[in-house]
């Protein structure tokens, strides 16, 4: 017999050991010796996904639907192998951002937008709420049934009971001050609450050993094993369906859309998120867990459909009318399994306590912070940025929360619960919460994604879920006129919600999925696409899509570019947190940076944005920026602060720049190299020609000197003067090759640069009478007429004074050469203007053809006389001269017409130009 | 993310439907037995999977600073 007494002295014994373990909990996480910071219990608190739903509802849907409970633990063991890459990230985003609920990540992301973040804490409250009136109604319905043991009655059969008699009301306030105590014992800039997870891991525990003992019993102990069960139930016609999908209602589409809506709960239902985010304690927990929870959910559905149908098997439904979602409850009693049955009460208690205490703080934390605060903050009258105290005010702010969503989760209970099945609330809740899924999936992957697009899909995503959920389910439980939903509203039928636009063939919740999350992901991605980003929504877009590489906090410090005091900030801090936690907020700071901050009379930005992070962990993202703001004078963002961020993301870019800047160099280099490389082939070529052409010339007077001794030899009876005429013609051979040895000499020591220059300053008119000196007795051979016309005053020079008096002559004896003798007339002249000097030299001989005018100063270039076979010179003196002119900076060039004489002139830079060039490459 | 569309695939139609008959299989159904199989295999490698990933060098420095912080923080609460 279990009398009431023993009920409710079993249910507060075990709340009490609840608060045993929280406060254990808290005391070792002061005392620095955490003890839920190991991946079990992260595994084990995530577990708080299995409610009573789980519990309780999942068998009784498998006794409607057969395999149709298991979409909802698929979808998350599904998402659990991304939670590497996915919930690592945002778990380190959330960190770095000091981020507590799931408001402010998407307030935060999209521009600290408060707006954001206040819409999607009413979301989460308004979507959130079923879901707490359906763990109340658990509770409520498992005692009831209890209360009536052994006899199987169901809640609805008893008489409805008054309102302050009615235990659901006492258990909502239980848990409210339950929650309270563990929820928000101060105000902490992390929100975290080791003593709370602690304890909903024990409740993980609980609800599984629980739920496993039933299943064993079923199976095992009713049944002989698993098989014995199914076939008996395969016996049974309308239970052989179960075993199929055929039960499953909505079929495949439905099973998709479940498995869609469970992947989405698990990473952003707010308490998913409390637990998996905001309570993490080390990334690398995420390793363990990732496998582990979905091996807790794998046990925890085994026994689910041996218990539906052995529910089924024990309660026909023809002799008794038992409620398949109690059947984990009534199956032990029907047995009279008392100590088994009190069990199962406290496992349902666990897993519908669980989830109500998190789900509570994580709303909490969003009313408060998201909701409340920024709205408190921005009336003027409150002045709530001068009051010296506000932390009292935060915690009052949320223990008020938190008894009103307990309240209203009970009067939806009260009102709406009772025309529902456990898991439908469930699922309405479910598709709530992915409607945060577009706003942070695509917020921390794609920077595009702007405030206004996400404003615009979160919006009327909630519009077109409430619309096609959550109003039809308040018309047929008799809140609303039944007919928009049979009719559409004001009768149009495309706006009927459970087939909206005419969409048929798809259960509610898969309909409704479909058409919020098209309006959602479209608007988000549409907007953004059309819509400009402000600067502070594209440094947040850059911190949170570069979550891993931009780690770095101090980047934020370029943030605030005011100036404040540190009393002021540490004033500021304190009236949030309380003075005491403040001043141990900025005595971390301050060691870890190993600065004194009592020295420093004015904040750096660096502690600025510390103050920030510390206060947006306590108030919300969007209320710390205004409150930083408030006593930050000056500018807050300047967009000096935002480039330099957006450096900080494109400094790859910037690499990436470089490497592509190297590699233009070495392509040049190797282009620069090729021409050197062309270069020397063709310096190769020439040498090659220039060798060849020297050993032709030289061959040449070579074989005449040999043929004019070989016959001076052979021959001894030459005649007399025939032999003198030999040996004149050997010894001018003979002359000729050593001028020729000797220019090849002087030339090639020119071109190697071998050649010493002695620069002196001499004056040209100088060095042209001393050459006209030097040919006047070739002249005078000759018989050509030499004259020179000279200024009458200095023309100076740098110059080599040998080498251009061999320029001089080297000109005047090839004037010589080839004029006629007694008819040949040459002048040599200088003129000065400016800073060049010029000499010339004219003569009235041949000429030369004007094609070949310009080779003429190539090494062996011979003009071509048809007269004579022989060559007259050596075809390396003019080579030489324009060496020569050419290492003075000059220049030289011939102007002639064929038959009328030639005109050789060159130019020398005057003086001062030279000692322009000559200072110039000193320098070099 | 590819065993995740493979968990995807397998676990939907058409693959599902092949199972879906309500056969028993030693007494089991079939579609059961495929789903929590698929399940505990998909589990173990998923575990295999994620175990055997490192943190990226790079990333590493962020956390030792997030972890002193939280706990010097609590010390002093």
């Amino acid at each position: 017999m279990l009398r009431d007494s023993v009920i409710l002295l079993v249910g507060f014994a075990y709340l009490g050991v609840l608060f045993g373990i929280a406060y254990f909990g808290d005391k070792r996480a002061d005392a620095h010796r955490s003890i839920i910071s190991n991946p079990y219990i992260f595994t084990l608190s995530i577990a708080v996904y299995c409610t009573a739903w789980t519990f309780y509802g999942s068998v009784g849907r498998a006794a409607n639907s057969g395999v149709g409970f298991l979409p909802i633990y698929l979808g998350p063991t599904l998402m659990a192998a991304l939670w590497w890459f996915l919930l690592r990230k945002i778990i380190r985003i959330a960190k770095t951002q000091r981020i507590t609920s799931i408001a402010d990540f998407i307030g935060s992301r999209y521009g600290k937008s408060a707006m954001l973040g206040g819409l999607v804490a009413v979301i989460a409250v308004v979507g959130i709420m079923p879901y707490i009136s359906l763990q109340l109604k658990a509770i409520s319905t498992s005692y009831i049934v209890l209360q009536n043991y052994p006899d199987l009655v169901m809640p609805y059969e008893s008489s409805a009971s008054a309102l302050w008699e009615d235990t659901t009301l006492y258990v909502a306030l239980l848990l409210a001050a339950f929650t309270i105590l563990f929820g928000t014992r101060h105000i902490d800039a992390t929100e975290r609450h080791e003593g709370m997870v602690a304890a909903i891991a024990f409740e993980s525990l609980v609800k599984l050993l629980a739920f496993l003992a039933v299943g064993v019993f079923v199976t095992f102990g009713l049944f002989s094993g698993p098989a014995d069960l199914f076939t008996r139930a395969a016996a049974v016609p309308e239970l052989a369906s179960l075993m199929s999908f055929e039960g499953m209602s909505g079929g495949y589409a439905s099973w998709l859309s479940l498995t869609f809506l469970s992947m989405m709960a698990i990473m952003f239902l707010p308490r998913q998120f409390q637990v998996a985010v905001v309570e993490n304690v080390n990334e690398d927990h995420i390793r363990k867990a990732a496998w582990l929870f979905p091996l807790y959910l794998l046990i925890i559905n085994l026994f689910v459909l041996p218990i539906a149908l052995g529910g089924h098997l024990l309660f026909p439904s023809h002799t008794f009318s038992v409620d398949p979602d109690t059947y984990v409850l009534t199956v032990p009693m029907a047995e009279r399994q008392e100590g088994l049955t009190l069990f199962v009460f406290l496992g349902g208690l666990s897993a519908a306590t669980g989830m109500v205490i998190v789900a509570t703080i994580a709303l909490s934390t969003m009313v408060c912070n998201d909701l409340v605060m920024p709205v408190l903050l921005r009336i003027k009258a409150l002045a709530l940025t001068e009051r010296k105290d506000v932390s009292s005010l935060l915690l009052g702010i949320r223990r008020g929360t938190i008894i009103v969503v307990l309240l209203l989760g009970y009067l939806y209970f009260r009102l709406i619960g009772e025309s529902y099945a456990l898991v439908t609330i469930g699922l309405v809740s479910f598709a709530a919460a992915a409607q945060f899924a577009p706003a942070i999936l695509l917020g921390i992957f794609w920077k595009g994604a702007s405030r206004r697009g996400a404003m615009a899909g979160l919006s009327t995503g909630f519009v077109v879920w409430a619309y096609t959920l959550l109003l039809p389910g308040f018309a047929k439980s008799g809140w609303l006129p039944v007919d928009f939903v049979e009719q559409g509203l004001f009768g149009i039928e495309l706006l009927k919600p459970y087939a909206l636009f005419g969409l048929t063939g798809l259960d509610p919740i898969a309909h409704a999925v479909f058409w919020s999350m098209l309006v959602n992901v479209g608007l988000l991605i549409g907007v953004s696409l059309f819509s400009r980003q402000s600067a502070i929504e594209q440094i947040q877009a850059a911190f949170f899509v570069d979550a891993f590489r931009t780690s770095n906090q101090e980047g934020q410090a370029r943030f605030w570019h005011g100036s404040t005091t540190v009393s002021d900030l540490k004033g500021l801090v304190g009236r949030f947190m309380g003075a005491a936690r403040a001043n141990a907020e900025f005595a971390t700071y301050a060691r870890r940076r190993g600065v004194d901050l009592d020295e420093q009379g004015s904040a750096d930005p660096g502690l600025v944005n510390f103050a920030e992070r510390v206060l947006a962990g306590a108030i919300g993202a969007a209320s710390a920026r205004v409150m930083v703001s408030s006593v930050v004078k000056g500018e807050a963002l300047s967009i000096e602060g935002v480039m330099q961020i957006l450096d900080e993301t494109s400094q790859v870019m910037e690499y990436s720049r470089q490497l592509e800047q190297k590699s233009r160099e070495l392509e040049a280099a190797t282009a620069e190299l090729r021409a050197a490389n062309k270069r020397l082939q063709e310096l190769d070529r020439m040498k090659d020609e220039f060798v060849s052409t020297v050993s032709h010339e030289l061959r040449t007077p070579l074989t005449s000197i040999r043929a004019f001794s070989e016959i001076l030899r052979s021959d001894p009876d030459l005649p007399k003067h025939k032999r003198q005429e030999f040996l004149e013609i050997v010894v001018k051979e003979t002359e000729r090759l050593t001028r020729l040895i000797n220019q090849v000499l002087d030339l090639a020591k020119i071109e190697a640069r071998h050649v010493e220059w002695h620069m002196e300053d001499v004056d040209l008119r100088q060095i042209i009478e001393d050459a006209v000196a030097a040919v006047s007795q070739l002249f005078n051979e000759r018989k050509v007429a030499l004259k020179s016309q000279l200024p009458p005053v200095a023309a100076i020079v740098n110059a080599d004074r040998d080498r251009m008096i061999q320029v001089v002559i080297n000109l005047l004896s090839n004037a010589a050469k080839f004029c006629e003798p007694k008819l040949g007339r040459v002048e040599v002249s200088l003129v000065a203007n400016q800073d060049k000097l010029r000499v010339a030299v004219v003569d009235n001989g041949p000429g030369i053809p004007s094609d070949q005018a310009k080779h003429i100063f190539e090494k062996f270039h011979q003009v071509a006389d048809q007269q004579m076979s022989k060559p007259r010179g050596t075809g390396l003196g003019l080579a030489i001269t324009k060496l020569i002119v050419e290492h003075h900076g000059g220049k030289i060039w011939v102007e002639s017409t064929l038959g009328q004489g030639s005109k050789f002139l060159f130019l020398l830079p005057a003086l001062q130009t030279i000692a322009a060039r000559a200072a110039s490459s000193r320098n070099h | 993310m590819g065993l995740v569309l493979v968990g995807v695939l397998a676990l939907n139609y058409p693959l599902l439907s092949i199972f879906a008959s309500g056969a028993l299989l030693f007494g089991i159904p079939v579609l059961y037995l495929y789903l929590f199989l698929f399940w505990a295999g998909f589990i173990a490698v998923a575990g295999l999977m994620i175990e055997a990933e490192d943190i990226d060098e790079a990333e590493a420095p962020a956390l030792p600073t997030t972890l002193t912080d939280t706990t010097e923080r609590d010390a002093q609460g």
